[in-house]
């Protein structure tokens, strides 16, 4: 495991809702966990950041959130992303596309000359 | 509009802190216990999965406090901040800042007047029953075209007794009286109606009764009916001035007998009385039947209301006869 880096903010917001996308719903800690192994262990999640990510997604009513039982017996509050949420993740993952895109013109510059 | 939403959540956060902040102990409890869990099934000894995972949770203060500052809007000063800043950008560019306002006030005003305008005087219905089928008859007259105003009561009873297509026929016209108020007389606007006028508008009264045919007689008992606004401001909304009479120049005193709703005066909205259409005998000679005058003054306009039953054939015909 090489050095984590921590997640930038605006980043954060993108992965919890591509991740509520694929997964469906999760708790927050699960969340966590599964950003951090989509990225190879490579990100750390700050769960300072998580969890007033994820009441900000909740007040915008990208995701709900409702109290469940986990996989081991245990309560947790469990995040699923709403309609306007999923419609979100489309709309997130097109911009940063486009940004690294863009990005990554600029990164080649000089490269191809 | 998220925005909005997410502020008036985080304005209702401020009266409900006591229950969120339970809700955030115990999500922030469970998750720590997940990750225990995670960290005994990866090997650890118990000791040390709590040790682990309280060390990864350890900024939890700082989490709440973040997330306290996004459940609620932590203090007004930001607020007042804020709205401070706006004011001296708008202030720093007052041509600018001019310039939209004047814009939008134009633009807001120009659209609010126009399409109440358009509102008031054709997208607006009646407030009656099935206002799309309540009409207004005209009379042609030769070289001038449809003319609401002259209707003889001889006509309106033709209409009303022969021609079967309508659910109904009512009339109106104004009038004046001069009410004696003891010390002044005061001359005074409203309009006289048929009987059944109320009747064809769908209306109940406000409280006491509307008009009975036999009134729309000569020689009857005088009564009248005030409009709400009237009743309201001249008699105080008092129930009690059903049956008080009020005294008028050169006739016997009117009966108060009912209050009319405020929508009827649409029609009228200067009127401070509704009184009965009294038919007078030379009015219902029906040799008079076309000849407007010496039925009704040239004062007196004549404007039935009627409602046709069926028209989808797209055209009224009337059964009276027109020969006479």
């Amino acid at each position: 495991m090489g050095k984590q880096t921590d997640v930038w903010q605006g980043t954060l917001v993108m992965m919890v809702l591509k991740t509520l996308d694929v997964m469906g719903a999760m708790h927050g800690y699960g969340i966590a966990r599964r950003i951090e192994q989509t990225s190879g262990d490579r990100l750390e999640v700050n769960y300072g950041t998580l969890y007033p990510a994820l009441l900000k997604l909740e007040q915008e009513g990208y995701v709900r959130s409702k109290w469940g039982v986990s996989a081991n017996n245990r309560r947790a509050k469990f995040y699923e992303l709403t309609r306007a949420g999923r419609k979100q993740v489309e709309r997130q993952a097109r911009e940063w596309e486009l940004t690294a895109d863009i990005v990554a013109s600029f990164l080649r510059l000089g490269e191809e000359q | 509009v998220r925005g909005l939403r997410a502020f008036l959540l985080r304005l209702a956060g401020l009266f409900r802190r006591e229950s969120w902040e339970a809700d955030l102990d115990a999500e922030l409890h469970s998750n720590l216990e997940l990750h225990v869990d995670d960290n005994i099934r990866a090997g650890m000894s118990p000791g040390e999965a709590r040790r682990a995972a309280l060390l990864r949770f350890g900024r939890l203060t700082a989490a709440k406090d973040r997330y306290r500052d996004r459940k609620i809007i932590s203090s007004f000063g930001d607020l007042f901040r804020d709205l401070r800043y706006s004011a001296r950008l708008l202030w720093k560019d007052r041509l600018y800042s001019t310039t939209i306002v004047v814009t939008l006030t134009l633009c807001i005003g120009g659209a609010v007047t126009s399409f109440s305008a358009l509102y008031g005087l054709v997208l607006k219905p009646l407030p009656f029953e099935h206002p799309e089928r309540l009409v207004e008859v005209t009379t042609p007259i030769r070289g001038r075209g449809p003319q609401t105003s002259y209707w003889s009561w001889t006509q309106y009873r033709d209409y009303q007794q022969h021609a079967n297509l309508f659910d109904g026929f009512a009339g109106m016209s104004p009038s004046t009286l001069v009410f004696d108020r003891g010390s002044e007389a005061t001359r005074v606007d409203g309009q006289l109606v048929t009987a059944d006028f109320f009747d064809l508008m769908g209306v109940q009264p406000l409280i006491g009764r509307f008009f009975a045919e036999e009134e729309n007689v000569e020689g009857a008992h005088r009564v009248i009916v005030l409009p709400e606004s009237v009743w309201r401001t001249d008699y105080l909304s008092d129930p009690g001035v059903i049956g008080q009479s009020i005294r008028v120049v050169g006739e016997p005193d009117y009966t108060i007998v009912g209050v009319a709703p405020r929508r009827l005066q649409v029609f009228d909205p200067a009127a401070k009385f509704l009184a009965p259409f009294r038919v007078q005998s030379r009015d219902a000679d029906p040799q008079l039947r076309y000849s407007r005058s010496g039925q009704f003054s040239a004062s007196t306009r004549w404007s039935p209301f009627e409602r046709p039953e069926a028209n989808e054939a797209g055209e009224i015909v009337d059964g009276t006869d027109r020969s006479g």
